[in-house]
């Protein structure tokens, strides 16, 4: 049955979904366009440019709204989650979800499930449209010969690379690298989890029950933020004063931070999950 | 053993002085039509979506086919609400798609035949249908179940005449002989001919519940004239 409705739900949202890339898409290719103005070129051609043209100043003003455009489809597609949450879960459509002979935990982990995928691929192509817009302004600034032959470099001294930063700076990169990735990967699965949680607490109110859950979610979030301020600070202290008597200490603190962000995150994600199955187990109360 | 639901003191209070549904206790059979009637705020529709598991009961408990309200309850119970809960957006053969996919006594035939009947093509979009003809589909999708329980709410409310003869016609020619209908209702007069028992609500309270030959016989009347003379303002 976990199958079937999270074919259901994928189906449910792919429409918004990809819309979402498309728009990203299309950002993307205006903030390349703003690259191409007169003094960028002339940038990269390393060359005098004396005077700011009218494109000059639309190409700043479109990269602004590439900024702004991106952070709204990231914010854009986690809000239409939560209502999609929402509106499948606690209004007339909830009639037809909590009639369907599945459990709780199934009907809940599929709707996490496939909405964690789609805020990962959301938040992957965001990145990479960064990244790509990066790699094209630093393609047009730094020459392509140099650009091999810093990957050569790299390529050939990776082991002396990671062999160095253990030893002069404490870091197992490898390491370090792995924790980043799997806190990537958990991140929008764990954010759709305290999403839905904060949601489902809005039901336990008899009225203003979206208020409630948007009220819900700010309590969290701020409550969260608040904790990971003590948890990072009492870290950061107990790393600092290692380091002052130990260089190779650098690496127990950004293992430390990295995986303390990561467990809050996942403990946060875990308790909101109980609450949500309790208030669909025990307080459901559909109006 | 010919009950199929049995509801235990139920009683569903939002707080000390909204008391939806207040120490129910009814114990239903097998094979039966029965009207659940009552005026607004009775506690009708707050005792269906009980059965149903989308309200969670205060006190008391209700089981069916005795099993607990649950997942294999809903596997066997073919619900009608009061409102419209599939999605505007998807086109009825994804619907059917959907009912295929969750309920294992859902017929697509049956459903593609009734759909025919009405001329109602399962590529259309549920939102480009009239409010009637999207009551319709809701009520074929429904009674294309072999379930063991229906329970209709208000599945006459707010349509013509026309569409009312249809909806009964529907509910009479497609239930499973073995198993109850609840038909909950304003609208006595028009599903009269069709009950075998009803039960009176009123405040929350179970007021009566008995065959409807018993309110002809006994009383000498209709159960529609019954009702105003105990609903009386």
């Amino acid at each position: 049955m976990l199958g079937k409705l999270m074919k259901h739900e994928w189906k449910g949202t792919y429409k918004v979904g990809c819309l979402m890339l498309i728009l990203i898409l299309g950002v993307t290719f205006f903030g390349w366009l703003a690259f191409q103005t007169p003094m960028w070129q002339a940038l990269s051609n390393d060359s005098y440019y004396s005077s700011v043209g009218t494109l000059d100043i639309l190409s700043m003003i479109t990269l602004m709204l590439y900024v702004f455009m991106l952070i709204g489809t990231t914010y854009g597609m986690i809000i239409y989650l939560g209502v999609h949450f929402y509106k499948t879960m606690y209004t007339d459509e909830g009639y037809l979800t909590h009639t369907l002979p599945v459990t709780k935990h199934k009907l809940l982990i599929s709707k996490i499930l496939v909405s964690g995928i789609w805020y990962l691929i959301v938040s992957a192509a965001v990145v990479a449209s960064v990244i790509g817009l990066m790699a094209a302004l630093l393609g047009a600034v730094v020459p392509d010969d140099a650009w091999t032959e810093v990957w050569k470099e790299i390529s050939e001294n990776w082991d002396e690379l990671l062999h160095l930063m253990k030893t002069e700076l404490g870091i197992d990169l490898v390491r370090w690298l792995v924790v980043m990735i799997i806190s990537i990967l958990i991140g929008p699965f764990c954010t759709v989890i305290i999403l839905f949680g904060a949601i489902s607490i809005g039901q336990l109110f008899t009225k203003h029950r979206v208020l409630m859950a948007i009220v819900s979610y700010v309590g969290i979030t701020v409550l969260s933020m608040i904790i990971s301020s003590v948890v990072q600070s009492v870290t950061s202290m107990n790393a600092i004063t290692e380091m002052m008597s130990d260089t190779v200490a650098l690496d127990s603190y950004m293992n430390a931070t990295t995986l303390s962000g990561m467990i809050q995150s996942v403990l946060l994600a875990v308790i909101l999950y109980i609450v949500s199955y309790l208030v669909i187990n025990k307080k459901l109360n559909m109006e | 053993m010919n009950e199929l639901v049995e509801i235990v003191g139920l009683t569903k209070a939002y707080d000390a002085k909204h008391v939806a549904v207040n120490n129910i206790t009814l114990t239903l059979p097998k094979g039966k039509i029965i009207g659940l009637l009552g005026p607004n705020g009775s506690g009708k529709t707050t005792l269906i979506k009980m059965m149903n598991g989308l309200l969670t009961p205060t006190q008391g408990s209700i089981m069916i086919n005795g099993k607990y309200v649950g997942v294999e309850t809903k596997a066997h119970v073919a619900y009608l609400p009061d409102r419209t809960y599939l999605s505007g957006g998807q086109k009825i053969s994804q619907i059917l798609d959907y009912f295929c996919d969750f309920y294992d006594d859902f017929s697509r035939e049956k459903a593609l035949e009734m759909l025919k009947s009405l001329n109602i093509d399962p590529s259309t979009k549920l939102k480009t249908l009239s409010k009637g003809n999207k009551e319709k589909v809701q009520l074929i999708l429904v009674m294309s179940r072999n379930a063991d329980l229906y329970v209709l709410d208000e599945p006459i409310a707010g349509v013509d005449p026309a569409a009312r003869d249809y909806i009964l016609r529907t509910i009479i020619n497609n239930y499973n002989p073995e198993a109850t209908v609840i038909i909950s209702t304003h609208l006595i007069g028009d599903i009269e001919q069709v009950l075998d028992e009803v039960i009176f609500m009123r405040y929350g309270h179970l007021v009566l519940y008995t065959s409807v030959d018993n309110i002809r016989e006994q009383h000498g009347k209709s159960v529609d004239a019954y009702f105003r003379e105990v609903f009386a303002c």
